[in-house]
């Protein structure tokens, strides 16, 4: 039996289909808790994000309608995607994206609410049982890069999307993407420039 | 032909992976890479930054169940647009020729009646009453 697309699934989810907006989100749940973590760096964040994004998936379901796809997107195409599920994915991951930087740009807590939201970043969820010394480097080079670097970073290196794919999720240009994407790549060069040598590599 | 230059964006951005790189540029960047050391070079600098970022620790397994996440959300109401908003969105070109069509009745009809009111008065209406025969002077 056919697999329903995600184009197909949101349509009934637009109608009230329960099940279909389950199937979606079981669809959707893990990589987009993963992209979230990776730019906020936090788990708590991260799932509260996902919540929100869900939440609105379900609430614009009714209007939502897919947008054509770029006839020039062989990246997708090359990922062996259908144009409707690519198109919810750049959707889903736009709203995604957009409520991580959002939540930067809210006002940060103080005093002991600031307390306990650095207790919470200590717990961030990242697999614990693979962490070594360069792991931790890695990781704490990141988070200091800027939030839309680190958003480009995560989309298209660690989750595999095209350039194209990656551009729209984050309403820029490819040469703004790219822009992003050279400034965080020199910036982890500078800060692990030593992890690197010693690995012999390069 | 890609240049160096614009091998070396290419490789900044994208990594050392050929299958990272944008696909309408695959073929001739990987070309540039046969041909030439310095472009070799910049892609084993890259790759060992590759090798870092593969130690990035991955995100935990989601907490959130999917079954529970979606049955909780879908409690709430939906956002539907109002019909109205719908038929102008959807049928852009059907109501621009109604209205065209409605506001050329209208201007028609207006015209038309104008016009009939300056065509004299009807041919059964009374003859007008001559002052001079009910004046006492």
């Amino acid at each position: 039996m056919q697999e329903d697309s995600d184009d197909a699934l949101m349509r009934r989810a637009g109608s009230g289909d329960k099940a279909a907006f389950a199937l979606l989100v079981r669809r959707h749940l893990a990589r987009a808790t993963a992209l979230a973590q990776r730019i906020t760096g936090n788990r708590s964040d991260a799932e509260e994000i996902v919540q929100e994004a869900f939440l609105r998936c379900w609430q614009k379901a009714p209007e939502w309608r897919p947008v054509e796809r770029p006839a020039n997107d062989r990246a997708a195409n090359d990922r062996g995607e259908d144009g409707a599920r690519a198109q919810f994915g750049t959707w889903l991951y736009r709203v995604l994206v957009n409520l991580c930087l959002d939540r930067r740009r809210r006002p940060q807590p103080v005093g002991i609410e600031a307390a306990e939201t650095v207790a919470d970043s200590a717990a961030d969820g990242f697999d614990e049982t693979a962490r070594g010394e360069t792991s931790r480097r890695v990781q704490a080079a990141m988070a200091q890069l800027p939030e839309r670097q680190r958003a480009a970073l995560a989309l298209c290196y660690f989750e595999g999307l095209g350039n194209i794919e990656a551009a729209a999720t984050l309403d820029i240009s490819i040469g703004a993407l790219e822009s992003l994407l050279v400034r965080a790549r020199r910036a982890l060069r500078d800060a692990l420039g030593d992890l690197a040598e010693e690995g012999g590599a390069g | 032909m890609t240049r160096l230059a614009r091998f070396r964006d290419l490789i900044g951005a994208y990594g050392a992976d050929p299958r990272r790189w944008p696909p309408d540029e695959r073929v001739e960047a990987e070309a540039l890479l046969a041909r030439s050391p310095e472009a070799a070079a910049l892609q084993r600098t890259a790759a060992a930054l590759d090798a870092l970022l593969d130690r990035a620790p991955a995100p935990a397994t989601p907490r959130l169940e999917a079954a529970t996440l979606a049955a909780r959300i879908s409690l709430a109401p939906q956002e539907r647009s109002r019909p109205y908003l719908f038929l102008l969105r959807s049928q852009d070109k059907f109501w621009i020729r109604a209205v065209g069509l409605a506001a050329a009745a209208i201007i028609g009809f207006v015209v038309g009646t104008t016009q009939m009111a300056d065509l004299g008065e009807p041919a059964n209406s009374p003859a007008p009453i001559d002052v001079a025969e009910i004046s006492p002077w």
